[in-house]
């Protein structure tokens, strides 16, 4: 009875952050004090938009959670963060590549001449915005905070590797504008084609063209939350569009990017690896006396030292659904090439008997679990398995996958057919969730290991693909502010 | 006096170090002056260093009471 209690506690607190916390949102207990940097889904696949054959497409969300309504001051990135997409091209768990986003964020302290007429005084507003916003990017004079950013292209070590800027094709310039989150509809009355003239296509110094975007989207990630918070109060063998998706009225922040597949692969092999990192200045100082108008304007907060990893997004799910709470930190701040000391979360995993404790079905019996080993660490055989392959926990895609159109994908992935689905990689469509409740209970392995292994579990909130965009960046329009 | 430490409050973001992976800790003394410490990772921002590792490190907040300690960083 009392080991009994103990695991329905350990339910309690481990198995619903795991399964639910949507992709990776708030996922570990140091990234939940810091949104701005906290990845929360990541998504890599052969661009499936008409004309697009030969790219990549990478989108590294952040921020997550956001409603919409949350002004004045929305949701800008960290000016003193590092956002990066790493890419292993060799199999070795180390980045080859990483693509790196700095933002700044200009406040125009813009004013308003208030008082007596001939004794006005010039005051400055308390809201983002002074008015109607146009529908380009250059169309900025009624903003009072502009966001704007680079990209850079790293090769080899991300801090000590070769950097070159990534620019913008038409000028040259390689700083980027983003677009202001969608405040509302008297703001920005067409914020499909506000955000639209913010898509550049830029290039990529070794690779030739690409596109780039930085904006608020529609959360793309879709989950029962609620429920699967409350002891996955809901039934978990029942309809796959039975349940509300929570999330449904969240928007997200999306770092996106579309590359041309050589770039990544780099003549190294076809299979690459990516994952998104973000990190902070080792040493914050609180300021207790800012000063944000004047010559000798003081920051609220500054940083110092290194930059510190703080928040790392491979694969959906891992740091819930495998990482057992006392790592959830270190999991974050770790590399690839370090994984080893993970190891036991997947080949012992604890999602399983957590899910037979609740619901009474029959966890896999088979230990250690080479299935998971293969779907979290290397790669699946013959599909995304990288020759010479150091285990490591990442997304791994198999570049020669033909890209499957919009109307034919398969939310469940290859374990319903669908090859370029996820595991390789991972698109918006694909039903991340009841894949991952699947696998851990046992899809890929014979009755024998696995007697329950072949129901289909699923959270009960449905998506596929027909539910995003058909081109980049894929992630729908945001959600307003306003009307309510 | 509250409010001023709480003003003051400081944050070491340095979990890090226990990330397993970042290189070359630099070696830094036990009984660590808080303020020193953060003092001398501003003086090393370059983009290519490597986070010091500080779960060996016991520091001592000599200036918890003091809201000026760090105002030459800022």
């Amino acid at each position: 009875m009392k080991a009994n209690l103990f695991l329905l506690g350990a339910a309690t607190a481990i198995a619903v952050p795991l399964v639910l916390n949507a992709s990776s949102h708030r996922e570990a207990p140091l990234i939940t004090e810091m949104p701005k940097v906290d990845a929360s889904d990541f998504y890599m696949f052969s661009s499936y938009e008409a004309g697009r054959t030969g790219y990549v497409t990478l989108l590294a969300n952040y921020l997550p959670l956001q409603d919409a309504y949350g002004g004045p001051n929305y949701f800008t990135l960290a000016n003193d963060a590092l956002y990066e997409i790493h890419i292993d091209n060799n199999a070795d768990a180390e980045e080859d590549i990483t693509f790196q986003f700095r933002f700044n964020k200009e406040q125009r302290n813009i004013t308003l001449p208030i008082g007596n007429p001939g004794s006005e005084i010039d005051v400055a507003v308390p809201l983002a915005q002074v008015g109607t916003v146009g529908l380009t990017r250059d169309a900025t004079a009624t903003l009072n905070v502009l966001e704007t950013y680079s990209v850079d292209i790293i090769r080899g070590d991300r801090r000590t590797g070769a950097r070159e800027a990534i620019t913008y094709t038409v000028d040259g310039s390689s700083s980027f504008a983003k677009p202001v989150d969608n405040i509302g509809n008297k703001t920005i009355p067409d914020y499909q084609a506000y955000a639209n003239d913010h898509i550049y296509e830029v290039a990529i110094p070794g690779c030739g063209d690409g596109r780039v975007f930085v904006g608020q989207r529609k959360e793309g990630f879709v989950v029962n939350l609620g429920e699967t918070f409350d002891l996955i109060n809901t039934n978990p063998l029942g309809a796959n569009n039975a349940e509300v998706n929570t999330l449904a009225d969240k928007n997200v922040t999306t770092l996106a990017l579309e590359v041309p597949v050589a770039c990544l692969t780099a003549g190294a092999g076809d299979i690459v690896g990516g994952w998104t990192t973000a990190s902070l200045r080792q040493a914050r100082i609180l300021n207790p006396r800012p000063v944000g108008n004047g010559t000798n304007k003081k920051k609220a907060a500054i940083g110092g030292g290194a930059y510190t990893q703080v928040s790392r997004l491979g694969s959906p799910l891992v740091n819930e659904v495998v990482i057992g709470l006392p790592d959830k930190d270190r999991f974050n701040h770790s590399e690839p090439k370090d994984d080893g000391q993970f190891a036991t979360y997947v080949t012992n995993p604890t999602l399983p008997a957590l899910i037979e404790i609740l619901f009474g079905v029959q966890a896999p019996t088979l230990f250690p679990r080479t299935d998971l080993v293969a779907a979290f660490l290397t790669g699946v055989d013959t599909l995304n398995k990288p020759v010479g392959v150091v285990a490591s926990e990442m997304l791994r895609l198999n570049t020669t996958t033909a890209a499957v159109a919009t109307i034919s994908q398969n939310p469940l992935g290859v374990i319903e057919g669908d090859a370029a689905g996820f595991p390789n990689g991972r698109r918006p469509g694909d039903d991340v969730v009841d894949i991952a409740l699947r696998v851990v209970m046992g899809k890929l392995l014979g009755a024998g290991d696995a007697p329950d292994g072949q129901l289909a579990y699923t959270d009960g909130a449905y998506v596929d693909a027909t539910m995003f965009d058909v081109s980049f960046p894929y992630l729908t329009t945001p959600i307003p502010g306003s009307p309510n | 006096m509250k409010i001023s430490k709480l003003l003051v409050a400081t944050a070491l973001l340095a979990t890090l170090a226990a990330c397993g992976g970042n290189g070359n800790p630099q070696a830094v003394e036990l009984g660590s002056d808080f303020t020193s410490f953060v003092e001398r990772q501003f003086a090393a921002t370059a983009d290519n260093t490597d986070p010091v590792s500080v779960n060996n490190l016991q520091f001592r907040f000599p200036d918890q009471g003091n809201p000026a300690a760090f105002d030459q960083l800022l």
